[in-house]
């Protein structure tokens, strides 16, 4: 098994338990307060809901590991895998109605999100080649003057 | 006339030997001991290159890049590409650590032979080398090249 194949695991299974945290979270004021509330098929479907989103959205984050793979592929392919997830599952269980104005508002908040995502590491990227291309001149200096007093002997 | 080469390995042989056998003291005799000398007493030895079944030995300085495709180690010099037989983590454990970094799971390349790094709007980082070529790094091996372009600056900070 692979590095990334184990990372896939590990972060799926991680993602799977911090999604149904999360469900039981948005949930949390029926299950605690609601007298009349009963565990119920609905219920389990929603939890296992919960954890498959966090199975795209953790699991899914290997993506970042692929080497070859710009920022802009990694990003756009998360996007696609968390937003084609939360869209069958949702419409399976009848969260989402696509055409209705929240349809349109999640993918907007969805699509900022993962902009802002891109965007943050764009500049964390530029702003690293600026340093390497400021460290390899000193360094080429360096080598310079290094071959220069081997040549002259010192 | 070029030399028949035999190579022995065994379990009994713990030190490698190398016996040369002519007739006389000729000048192929003394190219060969000088070329058998450069490799074992140089710190950083030269690295034997394969192609169209000749084998030469490239000096470390010459070396652009050392990458691995289709499952075999090759690497880069500026008079062409040659493969070398042995596996990319031997072959880094040879080379001068001055120079010479990793990029990537595939490659190691010399920043002496750097021409700039650049970032594409997609999110990648290119390296070009002095020949014109190019190749591309890994993020994740980002911080390591900055470790390396600034080491030396350790060692003048130590000797003053």
């Amino acid at each position: 098994m692979n590095e990334i194949t184990k990372k896939f695991i590990k972060y799926s299974l991680i993602g799977f338990v911090s999604g149904i945290v999360v469900g039981i979270l948005f949930t949390a004021h029926d299950i605690f307060f609601n007298p009349e509330y009963q565990f119920g098929t609905w219920d389990m479907v929603y939890y296992l809901f919960s954890g498959l989103l966090g199975v795209a959205g953790m699991g899914g984050s290997v993506i970042y590991q692929f080497e070859s793979w710009s920022i802009l592929k990694c990003t756009l392919t998360h996007f696609l895998l968390t937003m084609i997830t939360f869209y069958l599952f949702g419409s399976w269980v009848g969260f989402i109605k696509f055409g209705e104005i929240s349809f349109w508002i999640s993918t907007a908040c969805e699509a900022t999100a993962y902009f802002i995502i891109w965007l943050v590491q764009y500049l964390r990227g530029r702003k690293d080649v600026r340093k390497m291309n400021e460290e390899l001149e000193q360094f080429k200096t360096h080598c310079r003057d290094i071959d220069k007093k081997e040549e002259d002997g010192e | 006339m070029s030399p028949d080469i035999r190579v022995e390995i065994g379990p009994e042989f713990k030190k490698p030997s190398v016996i040369i056998r002519a007739d006389h003291k000729s000048l192929l005799v003394e190219n060969i001991i000088k070329a058998v000398e450069e490799c074992i007493d140089e710190k950083y030895p030269k690295i034997a290159g394969f192609r169209e079944g000749g084998i030469v030995l490239v000096n470390q300085a010459d070396l652009i890049r050392v990458y691995t495709e289709n499952r075999k180690v090759m690497m880069a010099t500026e008079s062409g590409g040659y493969e070398i037989r042995r596996s990319l983590q031997d072959i880094e454990e040879l080379l001068d650590e001055s120079y010479f970094v990793r990029i990537s799971r595939f490659e190691i390349i010399n920043l002496k032979k750097v021409c700039d790094f650049d970032f594409g709007i997609s999110g990648t980082i290119r390296v070009t080398f002095t020949d014109g070529s190019d190749t591309w790094v890994a993020r994740r091996y980002v911080k390591s090249i900055h470790q390396k372009l600034t080491d030396y600056k350790k060692g003048d900070n130590d000797d003053e």
